[in-house]
């Protein structure tokens, strides 16, 4: 199983909170359903990295003016909180991806609302109109009915289907969904005022998904913390050979150990550290500073002894990044010292 | 009818099919009929509406209960749903344990069961569940008596999910 997911299998949750999952592990780890992890992915491709998807409103079926504007709010959701090279969304005029409102939806019988999507050309989105009758009620959207109790809030739904139209397929959640609000992109939307009627922002799961997918936005994007992605440090000396006092330099790489688009993906403005090797063990030396270029980080050294220095990146609460630490790097201290500097033993010095 | 993959001729076919994936299967009547109705139409294949299998509930020998067809995602299209609570005419008496079944079949991957107990005609949290990832989709009935709303959610492989709902009693 990938060390990208963090936590287990659907299937293995409520077994696990009864011990008994080792027995049972070796026959469903199989499953492609996983709890706690990443949206599963639609089939039919992925759009281009920050392809921008333009889109328009039906000339039959125009949604009214406070649902364009929830639609254009759930864009905008969209393309602020992907934290993935997701495509953005952005109305245009003249836009080839139609959105359509009432008149002929083709929903599934109870649908709110549905999308269809070509990926890479492009998408579909239908939704119900306000006070459709359903077998089971009658449809309020939260933003014109006066957001009462019950009503469906247009702007998490239209997020919901933004989502699909990426490539996210619905969230599996655990048995008595109490990780619902950990993606938008579910099986079933809730009312007014249950937990995750008014999402504005994709889950932690969603945009795992889309990172996965579509890569991190930036190299100082974080990480979902529905994932628990390996990360891998490297760190070189400058010079591996100084005189005793002299200054050596240190230049570490981190980048993210995974799969796919987020194998090596280079990890910027997190915390790394130089440690250096004594009798009682690591020790920290220095935080390292950030680096010429992204997803490198520097540090300069004093050092009178031969060292064996490492870097290490240490897991924060904010990500989904495991901790790691760099292969050890050794610099060797050579040469004497009189009153008028030091002298490596080769001949050269540190100034 | 195919769909045709450049700009402006996909949209315009697009919205044509619409119409035709409507026409040909409805938006909901007054009864609770469980048949799926029309995924949105998809590009680059045929507009004939593409959907899920419909889910039945097998309580005993003769007795089949077709199931509401809620949030699905099926071959390039998707339909997003509240959890559906049945209503009151729509009710079925459960057995201890009860099957669910596809038609057509479909190659499920993996599925969950879960029991909401209803009250004034509001379905609670999920208050039990069960899993599995091969057939037979067996659900076992809760043993508090009322009136429970059970949602069954099916991963059929290759971007495919579905989920249905029924509305079934417990106790006297």
């Amino acid at each position: 199983m990938s060390g990208q997911l963090r936590g287990g299998l659907a299937l293995l949750a409520p077994l696990a909170r009864l011990g008994l999952v080792a027995g049972v592990a070796a026959s469903l780890v199989a499953t492609p359903v996983l709890a706690l992890s990443p949206d599963p992915m639609l089939t039919g491709g992925l759009f281009g990295l920050n392809q921008p998807l333009l889109y328009r409103w039906s000339a039959t079926a125009t949604p009214p003016a406070i649902m364009r504007t929830a639609i254009n709010e759930a864009a905008g959701d969209a393309n602020a909180t992907r934290r993935a090279k997701a495509p953005t969304f952005t109305y245009d005029a003249k836009g080839a991806n139609v959105i359509a409102y009432g008149g002929i939806v083709p929903c599934g019988v109870n649908g709110l609302a549905c999308f269809s999507r070509w990926a890479p050309d492009g998408f579909g989105l239908w939704f119900r109109e306000n006070g459709h009758r359903f077998d089971w009620g009658t449809l309020r959207w939260c933003e014109i009915a006066g957001d009462p109790d019950g009503c469906y809030e247009a702007e998490t739904i239209a997020l919901d289907e933004l989502g699909h139209v990426t490539g996210l397929d619905h969230h599996v959640n655990e048995l008595d969904d109490s990780d619902y609000t950990d993606a938008v992109v579910q099986a079933y939307s809730r009312t007014k005022p249950l937990d995750g009627w008014n999402a504005h922002v994709y889950g932690r799961c969603d945009v795992a998904a889309l990172q996965q997918a579509y890569g991190l936005l930036g190299s100082g994007t974080l990480v979902s913390t529905c994932l628990d992605l390996p990360t891998r440090v490297t760190v070189a000396a400058g010079r591996t050979t100084i005189a005793p006092g002299g200054t050596a330099t240190f230049t570490a790489t981190l980048a993210t150990d995974g799969t796919g688009r987020l194998a090596g993906e280079l990890l910027a403005g997190r915390g790394v550290v130089l440690q250096r090797w004594t009798a009682t063990g690591w020790v920290d030396a220095v935080t390292m500073a950030p680096g010429a270029t992204s997803g490198t980080y520097t540090a300069s050294f004093t050092l009178w002894a031969t060292t064996d220095l490492r870097a290490v990146f240490r897991r924060t609460t904010t990500e989904g990044l495991r901790a790691s630490a760099s292969g050890t790097t050794t610099v060797t201290v050579s040469g004497t010292c009189t009153g008028g500097g030091c002298i490596l033993g080769s001949g050269g010095t540190n100034q | 009818m195919r769909m045709i993959s450049n700009g402006r001729g996909l949209r315009l076919v697009a919205e044509v099919a619409l119409a035709a994936a409507v026409a040909a299967c409805g938006s909901g009547g007054a009864s609770p009929s469980p048949v799926a109705t029309a995924a949105p139409a998809t590009a680059k294949t045929s507009v004939t509406p593409v959907a899920p299998p419909a889910a039945s509930l097998v309580i005993a020998d003769g007795i089949v209960v077709p199931g509401e067809l809620g949030s699905y995602t099926w071959d390039g299209g998707g339909s997003d749903a509240p959890w559906i609570v049945v209503p009151e005419s729509g009710r079925v008496k459960g057995a201890a344990t009860m099957e669910i079944r596809l038609d057509p079949a479909a190659d499920v991957t993996a599925w969950s069961a879960r029991w909401a107990l209803i009250s004034d005609g509001v379905a609670g949290p999920p208050q039990d569940g069960s899993t599995g990832t091969t057939a037979p989709m067996t659900v076992t009935l809760p043993t508090a008596n009322g009136d429970w709303s059970l949602q069954v959610e099916i991963r059929a492989g290759n971007g495919r999910s579905a989920t249905y709902y029924w509305r079934v009693s417990a106790g006297a």
